[in-house]
Formats: C-alpha cells, structure tokens, sequence
C-alpha cells in the first residue's frame, strides 16, 4: 500500500510528458504486483481483481510503446512493486489501486492532449482507458 | 430461446413421412400414379446418393478413429452407393436429360417421398453449412465440421441414410398392388427391382450395423447437428431468471467454441493473434472456472439433498478440478504479465465471447441479481436450493456448467495454439532491459528466450489440460444425468479431442441402435453396380476415385465408363426380363457382414483441412520447437 501511496504521488507530480509516461507505467506495474499477490483471498471481487491485473498489463504495454517514455526508466522500476508486509484488506486495497487508477487515467488523459507526436498521443490515450477500466473494475463503493 | 433447426429434426421428418402404411393408396389413374411415384422415388434416391457421397469422401479422408469402424463402414458405403445408384437406373436410365420433370404430384405415395425427399435434401444444405467448397474438396467452416466428417457421424448418418432407403423400398414395393394394367406394367417392374435395390441398400448397412454397431450417443450427435447460425449475443438483464441464464452460458458457450476454433486457425503472421487476447481469456477462464466451482458445489449438496450420494460425490470432485482448473489459468495469466506480443491492444471476438461466459457463470452463481465483472468482495453465492429447487433441475443448471467449461476447453486450445504459432514467428517479445536500452534499438521489445517462451507454452498448456481435465469430469456427470449437454461428450469422443479412459462410461451409456429387424425385401443380383450418371449422380467406381482424391481425367472416364457399362446391364435386366422377378424375399436378410466385408482399396490419407484434430497431448510437445 505503501508503494502503491508512491506511485500516485509521482504520478501526480510528473511534469513533462515523459515523466507522466514514466509514472504510468511504474504505476500499471505496481497494481500487477498489488493484485498478482492477493488474487486468492478475494471471493465475489475475483474476477475484478483479476480482469484490473490483464487491464494493468496491457496498460503498461501501452505505455512501453509511446516513443516519449524515457530510456532508461527515471527511476527503478522494481521500486514501483508492492513490497512484502502486511495484507491489505481487499476493499483497501481495491480502492487504492481504483483511485490509483483514476488518477493515472487523468494525467495520461492530459498528456494525450498536449502530446506532440501521433504515437504518443495514441499511446497515452489507449492507456487512459486501460486506467479507466482498471478504475471502473475495482471502485467498488462508487454507486 | 429458440435454437437453429438440427439435423434431427429433418431426419425424422423423413422418418414420418416414409413409416406411415405402405398401402398403394391409387388416386389417379394408375399410370399416371406410377409416373408420379417413380419421379418421386427418383428424387429421393438422388438426394440419399448425395448423402452417401459425402460419407464416401468423409470416410476416405480420415485416418483417425477405429480403423476396424472405418473399414467396414466405406465398404458398406460403398455398397449403399451402388444399390442407390442401381435403383436410379432402374427407374430412369433410358429417360431423356430432364427427368424427372417438375411435376404436380396428386398422389399420395408420391406426396410422402416428395416430404422425405425434401426433408433430406434441407437435411443436406443443413450440413453444407458448416463446409465451404474449394477445388480440393469441401473445406471446414466451424467446429462442427469434423464432428460431421467423423467416422461415427459418418456411419450414423449413412444408418439413417439407408434406414431411409429400406422404408422407401417398402413403399416403392406397393405399387406391385397395382398390377391389372398392362400400360403400367413396365413402370410397375421396374419399379419392384428399385424396390429390391433399395432394400439391399438397407440391408447392407444393417449388415455393416451388426458388425460394427451405430452408437446411441453418435446417432444422438447426428441428430443434434445445428445449421451454422451462431445464437445471437444475449446478456440477460438484471435479475434474470435461473433457467434464462443457463440458455444464455450455452448460447455465449456456442458462440464462443465458434470463435476459439477460428482463433486457433490463425496463421503465425495473424494480426489476431494478440497478447492483449491471451490475457483477457486467461483472466476470463480463472473466474468462469471460479464460478464454476461455486455452481458445483452447490449442485453437488442439492445432489445430496436429493439422496443421490454418488452424483454429488461426482459433483464435488468437478469441483475441485474447476478450482485447480481457476488456479492454472491464473498463473498463465502471470505468465502472459511478463510477455508481449507485436500486436497488441486488440481484443479478439473469442476474448469478447469468454469474458462475457465469465460475467453469466458468475451471475448464476452469485445471489445478488446485480452481480458484475466489476462487483466487489462479501456478495454472497446464490443458494442450493435456489440454483435446483427440485432434483429435475439439477440436469439443466449442469449443462450449463459443462458448456462453459467445455467453451473454455476450446479457448485453451485456441491459445494454446496460438501461442505455438506466436512462439514460432518470434512475436513473443520481452521489454528492453534498461541497461541494453537505447537508440540502438528501435523498438522496445526484443524477442523472448527460450525460457521465455517455454514459461508461456508450458502455462497456455497447463490451462488447456486442466480445462480439458475440468470439461471432461463435468461431461461425465452430465451423461450421467443425461443432461442436454452429453452430446458435447460424444463430439469430444468422435473427433478425438477425448481419449482418456473414462470417456468408456459415457460410450458405455449409448445403446447400439436396433438394428435387429431388416426391412423386407429382396437383394438384387450382385456384381456391378448402375450409375445414375444422367441424373447428375456418380456411380460408384468414379464415386469411390473421387472419394480416395484421383483426379486424372482418364482415370475418371474410365470409372465413369464402367458405370456406364453397369447402368446398361442394370436397364436390360429391367426391361428385357419383364417377367424375371428378384432373388427370393428374405435375400437381403441373409446377407452377412462377412459377405459385405471385402477388402476395399485402401483409401488415400489425403490429408484434409476436416481432420484438424483438437487432441490434447503431452504437455511437452512444444520442446521441440523452441
């Protein structure tokens, strides 16, 4: 959940094109590793859970492919995984990785618009819908 | 929810229509009855040659299932096809291009052939449907087609083809009550030697039946061949019924089978094949599975409830498979988080049809009417005695669950294959590591490694025998049952997709068909068959060429030649011995499998599109390729 608290804030903070890129896929990354270690404890919520994980993966490959996504990463990409600890409740959990979600989807949804180039306009704009679903899957309180 | 029209349907509709009284029910003049009868015989007997044609060709294209089956069944096809063809040349050998003529038929006789032959010819089309022609041969269109080609469903469909022929050669037999007419007196001979042809058509295979047995279970398949319309996508509302979401599962189950067996013929260079694809069914199969494992275990206490301790026994085995069957397709899912392909973002209609499986399974086993993909944890499942009230429904809700995982058996298998195919083609890519990251490398994926690759096959392997595994156990239950869905069983057997030991309970079930009675009638002499070449039929020397794939032009004359020469003695004997009758009545019964069996040439293995087989095999198989 830490982790998780990290990412949203890079993602938040990002300046530049490249930096929200970067965020967004540490951030698709994160929710993989959140959900890949929770998938068995999770009952009626399985398959949303589990359907946000496949969103998060093709988010983050989404991402890999806008040109402007720097090479190397800004920062560790391991670094963006869920650590080991304490098991967050699955409600928790579901709603950090929603609102994570949400947030990601906003700032690609931003960066779409002020993007340069058609590919990593196209990029950033299939993301956010990746994050959309992600979000839409796991907001469970949302009515 | 109404299906597609099944063959069955058509075949009985034959049935009734050629069962009724054999009584010569003379309306008109008596040659003018005649005339029409024998037009109508005519028509049948075409349309029932067409269908031994097709078994002909589907026989001699496969090299699969019980050899000792096959052998037996494309001599007797053979047979069938010449006693057919005998029959026609009989009836309109010496009749100009054109005959039989459009006609009114006023007869009664005549109308019921017409019916059956109609019937049959609907039949026909029905089946087409699910081949496309090509100029090597027909060529499969959906999962039912080798089904159809199978040699069961080959043996069961000429059966019923020749079962149909005898019925009619006890009607064509009643127009011998109509003799008093010196007119009429050719037409009424030759059609008692049709009549005699027919009956030996029949009797050849009751003959074949004996020696090799028509199952229950594959006359059942047969019967349930569905014309190719796929069911529309239905998603009942909110709040839908128990029974509504049970023939929604089986819908969305067919439509999915469809779209997995076009999925998994997609070339190595296929744009369909897409990772985003891959994930999506996996993530799917995981919480249908899930689902299903709720479903099971309910049904197996209602089961018990019941007082049907084995069934429920049964029950809850199913559903501890369907729970390691979820587990195993969720690390594939892992797998596919660490891989790309070089297409992505692409949603296939197989993905599409899967997710939608997963959301009803899971709306039928969740009690809250409103459940989603997107629900959260703490809903409860949907209780017992809700699911089954009775022990009557436990059947209906089984089928359900065996479609479904008989559904995700067919994705498994479509990305299992399409996983080789992507393996194969090098489009399974890994992200640049960081440190070789650069302008030297103009995308950012590079090629997976072998152990790469080996993760991803073994795991799409993995799902695809568990699902196999979790299709097989809940088809064993549902035989059991006799729920609708055994036949799924029966077109995992015919087409070898099932070979494990179990599958011998369900064969076990099937009662061999009755084949004690054979319809009277007398065998005409053997030897060498009549074509009905100036029908538009092929007599059975070209027939059985074009059956084993010759397509020499000479060869083909010289067939055709041959059949020819048999029709003119088949016509001489007709009209040229008038008063000659046929073998003695009771001929036909006599005739033994061993003197229908001979040696047959041996059929070429061309190797046909139609024998693309879905066996699961060792899970190693792909070492090979990497």
């Amino acid at each position: 959940m830490t982790d998780i608290a990290v990412v949203r804030r890079r993602v938040e903070d990002a300046g530049s094109l490249a930096a929200v890129l970067d965020a967004a896929y540490d951030a698709f990354e994160a929710t993989m590793a959140a959900i890949r270690g929770h998938e068995d404890r999770v009952g009626s919520s399985f398959a949303a859970i589990a359907f946000a994980a496949a969103a998060a993966a093709d988010g983050r490959d989404t991402v890999a492919s806008a040109p402007s996504l720097p090479r190397p990463p800004i920062r560790d990409a391991d670094a963006g995984a869920e650590a080991a600890g304490a098991a967050p409740e699955i409600g928790e959990l579901g709603a950090a990785l929603a609102d994570l979600a949400g947030v990601v989807g906003v700032r690609l949804t931003e960066a779409a618009a002020a993007a340069a180039s058609a590919e990593d306009r196209a990029a950033c704009q299939m993301a956010a819908l990746q994050a959309e679903e992600i979000r839409a899957l796991l907001a469970w309180d949302e009515p | 929810v109404t299906g597609p029209p099944v063959l069955g349907e058509l075949l009985s509709g034959a049935h009734r229509e050629l069962d009724g009284p054999a009584a010569w029910p003379q309306t008109a003049a008596l040659g003018r009855d005649i005339e029409e009868v024998t037009g109508s015989l005519l028509q049948f007997i075409i349309v029932a040659s067409r269908y031994a044609g097709d078994v002909s060709i589907a026989l001699s294209e496969t090299s699969h299932g019980d050899r000792q089956l096959r052998k037996v069944w494309a001599h007797a096809t053979t047979e069938v096809m010449a006693s057919l063809s005998g029959a026609a040349a009989v009836l309109g050998s010496d009749r100009a291009a054109g005959w039989p003529p459009e006609r009114q038929s006023g007869c009664g006789l005549s109308l019921r052939l017409d019916a059956a032959a109609n019937m049959l010819a609907a039949g026909r089309d029905l089946v087409q449907t699910h081949f496309t022609q090509d100029p090597s041969g027909r060529l499969p269109r959906s999962e039912w087609a080798p089904v159809i080609a199978s040699p069961v469903v080959s043996q069961a469909l000429l059966a019923e083809v020749a079962a149909l022929a005898g019925r009619a050669a006890v009607l064509a037999g009643a127009v011998q009550e109509a003799r008093g007419s010196a007119t009429a007196a050719v037409a009424v001979h030759r059609m008692g030697v049709a009549s005699q042809w027919l009956a030996r058509a029949d009797a050849v295979a009751r003959a074949a039946g004996r020696r090799e047995p028509v199952a229950a279970a594959n006359r059942e398949l047969l019967y349930a061949v569905p014309a190719s319309v796929l069911p529309g996508r239905h998603l009942p509302g909110k709040g839908a019924s128990v029974s509504e979401l049970c023939e929604a599962i089986i819908a969305t189950a067919e439509r999915a089978r469809r779209t997995a067996w076009a999925a998994a013929g997609a070339g190595r260079s296929s744009p369909a094949i897409s990772v985003t694809s891959w994930r999506r069914i996996a993530t799917a199969g995981a919480a249908a599975s899930q689902h299903c494992r709720l479903l099971l275990t309910a049904v197996s206490d209602r089961a018990a409830e019941h007082g049907d301790g084995r069934v429920s026994e049964q029950l809850a085995l199913a559903a501890q498979g369907a729970r390691m069957t979820s587990g195993v397709w969720l690390l594939s899912a892992r797998r596919l988080d660490a891989v790309t392909t070089d297409v992505r973002g692409r949603v296939s209609r197989a993905a599409m049809e899967a997710a939608d499986l997963a959301l009803l399974t899971g709306r039928l086993a969740y009690a809250s009417p409103e459940w989603s993909l997107a629900s959260g944890p703490g809903e409860p499942a949907r209780a017992a005695a809700v699911l089954a009230p009775e022990a009557a429904d436990i059947p209906g809700v089984l089928a359900a669950i065996h479609h479904a995982a008989d559904g995700f058996d067919r994705l498994a298998e479509a990305n299992h294959e399409q996983a080789r195919s992507a393996v194969r083609a090098g489009r399974v890519l890994v992200p640049v590591q960081p440190i070789g990251a650069g302008p030297g490398f103009p995308d950012r994926y590079v090629p997976a490694s072998t152990e790469r690759n080996r993760a991803v096959l073994l795991a799409s392997s993995g799902a695809r025998s568990a699902s196999a595994r979790t299709a097989d156990a809940v088809g064993d239950i549902a035989v059991e049952v006799r729920a609708q869905s055994r036949v799924l069983v029966a077109a995992r057997v015919a087409t070898g997709a099932r070979r494990r030991t179990r599958v011998r309970r369900a064969e076990a079930e099937a009662q061999a068909a009755d084949w004690a009675v054979p319809v009277g009638g007398a065998a005409p002499p053997t030897g060498s068959a009549a074509a009905g070449d100036s029908l538009g039929l092929l007599g059975p020397f070209e027939a059985r060429l074009r059956g084993i794939g010759v397509a020499s032009a000479r060869l083909l004359e010289r067939a055709a030649a041959l059949d020819r020469s048999g029709q003119r003695i088949i016509s001489e004997a007709a009209t040229g011995h008038m008063d000659r009758r046929g073998p003695p009545a009771g001929a036909a019964e006599a005739l033994d499998a061993e003197q229908v069996i001979s040696s047959r040439p041996a059929a070429a293995r061309r190797r046909a599109a139609v024998e693309r087989q879905h066996a699961f095999s060792a899970e190693p198989e792909f070492e090979a390729e990497l």
